[in-house]
């Protein structure tokens, strides 16, 4: 989707919405779904697209994820929305949170796969432990090699190295790293020809960005 | 004495120069009275050009600046041909160049003088080109004393040329003419005002009041703030010197000039660089108000859309000085050099491509290209466009890669309409929508296309203006290959091989950036006779009436994704660490702000109220996001498919939306309410789940 240029309106939004989690996404003019989001309570979660076109008897997938970031707290409660709500299509998630649970999840509308950190699954390469992924063909495999060559070590700044070409697509749209300890997101938009992990990174702070909104909020009443 | 055998070698100098009527040679030095002595102008080469000459002249400038390499003028004097020693003397025309020294707008002036039959000089300004000294040329940006000090230079300068000009046998020194674009036409008019010496004056681009002009273009913005901030005492010393130069100051010669109609303004309505309120003020200031002619629809930079129609304007203007034996006759090219042949059929395809054509004719295209990367064939297709008038056309394809075999696209006259050889969606409903694609287009990508296709049309008025660029050479028979200028031989090149009589194209092959193919063109006709039921979309196909407003807007949003890859380059990465705030939600629920060149959007409150300030804030961006979304990708799914996408997305609607949480449902009609969007907005949101099932 690089290719048709929503790149050109990427705006990260913050969400605080009346009596809900504050969180944030990674997102585009106009959407107020997410497919890559973090919330107050430093839950994260990130999806894939699968196929499974045509199952559309369910809560759409992007505001699947905003009713998560908007209710859960943790991997658990987020776990127990994705199931107990209708979905549509096919789609790969990887959700994590402060405590440092993550899974990895293969959600259709019938039918929920979730990997546990460390848990090998035929159609992956070696997944090493407290880790989970979700990725595809030979990148899945350099993915697998690159994580398990860092491993103990890897921070931000190694993770936006290791998911460089070939593990991000031609195509890479955004990237988005984490850190649910400190609400910190490392960010990076595709480029007009250059896919996102081609791209210099932003860091932003959720809690920061609240603390702002809210100063600014009360000088304006002032 | 000595003054006695000065005299009297300056006269023997003075026979003894060559006065050859336009036959002037390299080395060939021609002495200058001026009021303040005499000066020698240098013959330094020339260019023999189709119709006419390029003389490159050197002489001193007029002032001392204490810069060495200002010190020195270089100039092009553009002499038509054929001039005879027993011609009437002729008018000559100053042309001055735009505030960054650009040269090539100045020499397409000359040049179309020059096909007129007047002589014309322009000269590089100081600061500029060769005359640009060791210092940075941005200084003059931003320090105003260089700038005061290259003004009243330029203006020495001015008078130097017009003594040299003088002093010239082919030239009436009664009938010299001075014109000028933007800060060239300001100072055009400031010289007609304050020079008895100019007779004729043509200020295109230009208006009065030169302080407020630099305070309020951006080209000048850094000189703005440096006066700005400048102590008192030197900053109102700056502005009294800035003054001296305003046009507004000699308003009763450039009256005088007017009243006789010798003083003639060409502007942009829109000028987005000299306000229109300085325009006005100029032109009032000339008794001129009721004669401005504007370009309507157009601004500082798309006025190039009018540049051929100026440019004939100004040449009429001054040739109103020529004697009546010198009007020259319309040419008639009949044997065209090969670069004209070039410029003529780019142009007759840009006339295709971008022009109405007359009553009861068309515009028709019709070529296969075979497009080959790195030897690989990409595309094997056929195309073939056909444009009428009142906004009629079609364009088939066949073969073209992930649309299905044949597509098209069209608008019969009353309905839009596009498909393929599966199904045809023809905007026939809702009936009241009687626009075309074109009402969606975004104007800066219209604009530019015009500024476009009008420097392509001046070029063909002066086609050997184009060597800058393109190397043109015929090669074979009837064959002629056509080079980038810069390119070293055997790399780009388009290779045209043309019928008989040259007057139209069969094949082009090329290779252009590892990209090389065959163009084998059956028909490029102009104003050709317009076949029934041209634009009616094709028979025998499945037809889906759809929304009309919806297929321009599928049409529009392709064409624009189209202009934004062509016309708009990324914007440089800026990293920043500190949120500064754009705008704020009026209704106090959201803001906007910017991180280096990244955007962040903080939203707070009900669902309504967040969905109110997002729309508010991003209003812009959410129009052309649903514009790409929703049209664009809706476009080439219903290519493919052969459902009408927007069908599908009212499908999808009905049956997600029992499942989507109130809270969801009431943001997005507020942001679509804000944005000025209904139901698109909601399928946008719908559509942009398929889009990120591919994307992330």
């Amino acid at each position: 989707m690089r290719d048709i240029g929503l790149q050109n309106y990427a705006v990260v939004t913050v969400f605080i919405p009346e009596g809900k989690n504050a969180w944030m996404t990674l997102s585009y003019a106009g959407f107020i779904g997410t497919v890559t989001a973090m919330n107050e309570k430093g839950l994260a979660i990130g999806e894939m697209g699968g196929r499974g076109e045509g199952l559309w008897d369910g809560l759409p997938m992007s505001l699947l994820l905003r009713e998560i970031m908007e209710k859960a707290s943790n991997v658990e409660e987020a776990l127990k929305i994705i199931q107990t709500t209708p979905r549509t299509c096919e789609y790969y998630y990887v959700i994590s949170d402060k405590s440092g649970e993550l899974r990895a999840l293969h959600c259709l509308p019938d039918k929920i796969t979730i990997l546990k950190p460390g848990e090998q699954h035929p159609l992956l390469p070696p997944v090493p432990e407290d880790t989970v992924f979700v990725s595809g063909d030979e990148r899945a495999k350099v993915l697998s090699e690159r994580l398990r060559e860092n491993f103990g070590k890897i921070d931000a700044q190694k993770m936006i190295e290791i998911i460089k070409r070939p593990v991000a697509m031609k195509s890479n749209l955004h990237n988005a790293i984490f850190c649910p300890n400190t609400l910190d997101m490392w960010f990076a938009d595709a480029g007009k020809t250059t896919p996102a992990c081609d791209e210099p990174y932003s860091r932003v702070n959720l809690a920061e960005l609240i603390d702002f909104y809210k100063k600014l909020k009360t000088a304006a009443k002032n | 004495m000595k003054n006695r055998l000065l005299h009297t070698i300056t006269l023997t100098l003075l026979f003894l120069t060559p006065v050859l009527h336009g036959g002037y040679n390299t080395g060939d030095v021609i002495k200058v009275n001026s009021k303040d002595g005499t000066f020698e102008c240098q013959v330094k080469g020339f260019v023999q050009q189709n119709g006419y000459r390029i003389i490159h002249l050197v002489y001193p400038s007029g002032s001392s600046s204490k810069i060495p390499q200002t010190e020195t003028i270089y100039a092009k004097l553009f002499l038509p041909d054929g001039i005879k020693p027993d011609d009437p003397k002729r008018p000559a025309v100053i042309s001055l160049p735009i505030l960054n020294g650009d040269e090539n707008l100045n020499s397409l002036v000359c040049a179309t003088l020059s096909k007129k039959g007047i002589i014309s000089i322009m000269f590089t300004l100081p600061y500029q080109g060769e005359r640009k000294p060791p210092v940075s040329q941005r200084q003059l940006e931003f320090e105003p004393s260089l700038f005061i000090s290259a003004l009243n230079q330029t203006m020495d300068d001015i008078s130097r040329t017009i003594d040299l000009l003088s002093n010239l046998p082919e030239v009436d020194k009664n009938k010299i003419g001075i014109t000028g674009i933007s800060l060239g036409g300001i100072l055009s008019a400031t010289v007609a005002g304050k020079e008895p010496r100019i007779n004729r004056a043509a200020v295109l681009l230009a208006g009065g009041n030169l302080l407020k002009i630099i305070h309020h273009a951006k080209e000048t913005s850094l000189l703005s703030s440096a006066i700005k901030n400048m102590p008192e005492s030197e900053r109102s010393k700056i502005i009294d010197k800035i003054n001296e130069f305003d046009p507004l100051n000699y308003s009763s010669q450039l009256r005088k000039l007017a009243s006789d109609n010798r003083l003639i303004m060409l502007n942009a309505a829109q000028d987005e660089v000299i306000p229109r309120e300085c325009t006005i003020e100029l032109a009032k200031a000339a008794g001129l108000e009721k004669s401005v002619i504007w370009f309507e629809g157009l601004g500082h930079y798309t006025a190039m859309a009018e540049l051929p129609r100026a440019l004939n304007i100004v040449a009429d203007f001054f040739a109103k000085d020529l004697p009546p034996q010198l009007i020259p006759s319309q040419p008639s090219i009949k044997n065209p050099k090969p670069v004209e042949l070039a410029v003529s059929t780019f142009q007759q395809l840009l006339t295709i491509l971008t022009t109405e054509p007359e009553k009861d004719s068309c515009h028709f295209f019709k070529a296969d290209l075979i497009l080959t990367n790195n030897n690989k064939p990409v595309i094997n297709t056929s195309v073939q466009l056909t444009v009428g008038p009142d906004g009629k056309f079609a364009l088939l394809g066949k073969d073209l890669p992930n649309t299905g075999d044949a597509i098209g696209i069209g608008h019969s006259g009353s309905f839009p309409w596009f498909g393929n050889n599966r199904v045809i969606f023809s905007g026939k409903k809702p009936y009241y929508d009687n626009t075309n694609f074109l009402a969606y287009l975004d104007k800066q990508y219209i604009l530019r296309i015009r500024a476009f296709v009008g420097a392509v049309g001046a070029i063909a008025l002066v086609p050997d203006l184009a060597s800058k660029w393109i190397k043109a050479e015929q090669e074979g028979e009837n064959i002629l290959k056509i080079t980038e200028q810069s390119q070293r031989p055997g790399n780009d090149y388009i290779r045209i091989k043309f019928s008989k009589d040259w007057n139209y194209p069969e094949y082009a092959e090329f290779n252009i950036n590892n990209s090389s193919g065959l163009l084998k063109i059956y028909a490029m006709r102009t104003n050709t006779m317009l076949p029934r039921d041209s634009f009616v979309p094709p028979q025998g196909n499945r037809i889906l009436e759809v929304s009309a407003q919806d297929v321009n807007r599928m049409v529009a949003a392709v064409a624009n994704f189209a202009g934004e890859l062509l016309f708009n380059n990324e914007a440089k990465k800026q990293s920043g660490t500190e949120l500064k705030i754009e705008a704020q939600d009026p209704a106090g629920h959201g803001v906007l702000c910017s991180l280096g060149d990244k955007k962040i959007l903080i939203l707070d409150g009900t669902p309504e109220e967040m969905g109110a300030a997002h729309g508010a804030l991003l209003k812009q961006q959410v129009a052309k996001l649903v514009e790409r979304v929703l049209y664009g990708v809706g476009a080439v799914d219903s290519f493919r498919s052969g459902e009408w996408f927007i069908e599908t997305m009212a499908n999808i609607k009905t049956r997600t939306e029992q499942f989507i949480p109130k809270r969801f449902i009431e943001e997005c009609y507020a942001l679509a309410d804000s944005a000025a969007y209904q139901d698109g907005m909601f399928f946008t949101q719908i559509c942009s789940q398929s889009v990120f099932t591919a994307a992330v």
